[in-house]
């Protein structure tokens, strides 16, 4: 992330790149049950990775993402059931309607900073959130609903329920969300992210406009965050209120620290540790959400840079972004 | 020296609340000179450069750079124009590398290819150079100074306004910073706000001094040593004011920084 010299600039790009890689070689001798998982967290880890530009980079902390998440995931989930678009159609304008809603959100939001601008991104998103509730006709509400297997085939005989399908199409989209965001921080954009994020009048006073910074980072997170949820409506089959719920929001920063807040692979890393531990604690307790909190303390107190972000702080690792 | 108009302040006040921080102050920096702003704690410099560089808008007022009238213009928009400045508190990106730090400084000004180079060139300019490994956030309060100037100076500023610079640096750190500054003078314009005597007296060219918000008196260093009212300004109020005024007349005569 810092002082990066010239000559180390191959061994990032192959380590990310080699991720991606590894995860598609290791598939075929996962259990079925792991294979779902591997895709699950494939797409949960967009979200992750989008939040983490906003939050990691440009230190801007969000307590609405589940609103970005929602929209994706009713956008193409209706669009689906309701218009009957192709799933491929759908998915792109879920996609858009979350980029859309960033984008106001965003624009309105970034007129506050610090504690005011967490608690109006989570009053958008508990908006957002009464609203599926309210518009139950089409929505369901709680319940939420299901789409139909054959409403997921896209193009011609793409069937987006097969399992192995379901993976290849969760890992293209989480390598396109990975690619984008070691573009973006490794050029002139993440820079100034990083830079916004130590001292804003700093870098106004370099020649940097910070609020066309902050609202790129907070819409790139939202459509990512768009994207995570339309994916997940047409790989599981369902959309429901949960998605939309605070606690998403709250995942996603979780995630994002477990792994290494402004680590690029750092919020794919926390989200399948996240998964398994919460997987794995459930099958003894109901009282996960206990261990989900005593992770976070715990973090805060040990390694408040995450998993990566220990490793690339404490032996300077300085070509890791 | 040339006498084209870089820098105009016309007729700018600026109040808080009941206060007039700034009263009615116009001022002229032409191209090239080394301009310093002086006088006590209050007086109002800050608050006037923070209006020049856009951070506070005017009560009311004018600025023009450039023969551009810049009043309604962001920071951001002044500093693509041509404007550079440091802060009275030194900021730097502390969890950038230094490297990152003058990087995110010229990015705007410098293609691509040519940016290896260019930060090399400020690094060594600036004699931080084997320090550019390091996270900001790790540099002595003196050498996050200079990388703060590196940067303030990496886009080639016509004007570079420097915010009590040598403020909480030792004397031998301001014996250098003083060369370095003069160094920058023979390539662009200086606006300098500065309590060290010693320092004003090295650098400038022409003196502007403030007192209680408005404009006391305007000239070269001779002619501010000279002048009656500084004096009595400056030794009419408080003991801290004292000092300074026998600085003016001390370091007139030495005219060397850190004595």
């Amino acid at each position: 992330m810092s002082g990066a010299s010239p000559r180390s600039g191959v061994v990032a790009p192959l380590l990310h790149l080699a991720v991606p890689l590894a995860i598609a070689a290791l598939y075929p001798f996962l259990s079925e049950y792991h294979q779902g998982n591997a895709a699950r967290i494939l797409v949960l880890a967009v979200f992750a990775t989008g939040y983490n530009l906003l939050f990691g980079y440009t230190g801007l902390l969000s307590l609405g993402h589940a609103l970005y998440l929602g929209a994706g995931l009713y956008g193409t989930g209706l669009a689906v059931t309701n218009l009957g678009l192709d799933p491929a159609l759908a998915f792109l304008l879920g996609t858009g309607l979350a980029g859309l809603v960033s984008l106001v959100v965003g624009a309105l939001a970034l007129r506050t900073t610090g504690v005011a601008f967490m608690i109006v991104t989570m009053m958008f998103a508990q908006a957002g959130y009464l609203s599926i509730l309210h518009w139950n006709r089409f929505t369901r509400g709680d319940e939420g609903f299901v789409i139909p297997s054959v409403r997921r085939v896209a193009g011609v005989a793409l069937d987006l329920g097969d399992p192995d399908i379901r993976f290849a199409v969760a890992l293209a989209l989480y390598t396109l969300a990975l690619g984008i965001a070691y573009g973006l921080v490794r050029g002139d954009i993440g820079r100034v992210w990083l830079a916004l994020r130590d001292s804003e009048e700093r870098v106004e006073l370099l020649g940097h406009d910070p609020v066309r910074h902050k609202l790129l980072a907070f819409v790139v997170s939202g459509v990512m965050a768009g994207a995570a949820g339309g994916a997940y409506a047409l790989l599981f089959g369902y959309v429901g209120a949960s998605f939309a719920t605070i606690q998403y929001s709250i995942l996603a920063l979780l995630w994002v620290l477990v792994g290494g807040a402004a680590t690029v692979l750092g919020p794919l890393l926390g989200t399948a540790l996240m998964f398994y531990l919460v997987d794995v604690v459930s099958g003894y307790t109901a009282a996960w959400l206990f261990v989900v909190g005593a992770v976070l303390v715990g973090l805060v107190l040990l390694a408040p840079r995450g998993l990566l972000g220990t490793l690339q702080y404490r032996y300077r690792w300085s070509w890791l972004p | 020296m040339s006498t084209t108009v870089l820098l105009e302040a016309q007729e700018l006040t600026r109040r808080f609340g009941g206060l007039v921080a700034v009263d009615d102050v116009s001022l002229a920096v032409t191209a090239g000179e080394v301009r310093a702003l002086i006088g006590s704690n209050g007086a109002g410099k800050s608050t006037l450069v923070a209006m020049l560089v856009g951070r506070l808008r005017p009560t009311s007022g004018r600025v023009r750079f450039d023969g551009r009238d810049v009043t309604g213009l962001p920071p951001a928009r002044r500093v693509a124009l041509g404007m550079g400045y440091t802060f009275q508190i030194t900021q730097v990106f502390p969890e950038l590398g230094v490297r990152d730090n003058i990087t995110v400084a010229l990015q705007r000004h410098v293609p691509s290819v040519e940016r290896d180079a260019a930060v090399a060139a400020a690094l060594e300019r600036f004699g931080i150079a084997a320090l550019a490994g390091r996270r900001a956030g790790e540099l002595s309060y003196g050498h996050r100074r200079l990388l703060e100037l590196a940067m303030a100076t990496a886009g080639e500023p016509r004007l570079l306004m420097l915010d009590e610079p040598t403020q909480g640096l030792s004397d031998d750190e301001i014996e250098g910073f003083v060369g370095v500054v003069g160094d920058l003078a023979a390539r662009t314009t200086v606006l300098l706000i500065e309590h060290n005597m010693d320092v004003v007296m090295a650098l400038a060219t022409r003196i502007s001094v403030l007192h209680e918000g408005r404009l006391l008196a305007e000239g070269t260093p001779a002619e501010i040593r000279a002048n009656a009212d500084v004096q009595h300004a400056y030794l009419g109020t408080s003991t801290s004011d004292d000092s300074l005024a026998d600085r003016v007349v001390a370091g007139a005569s030495t005219g060397k920084p850190g004595s």
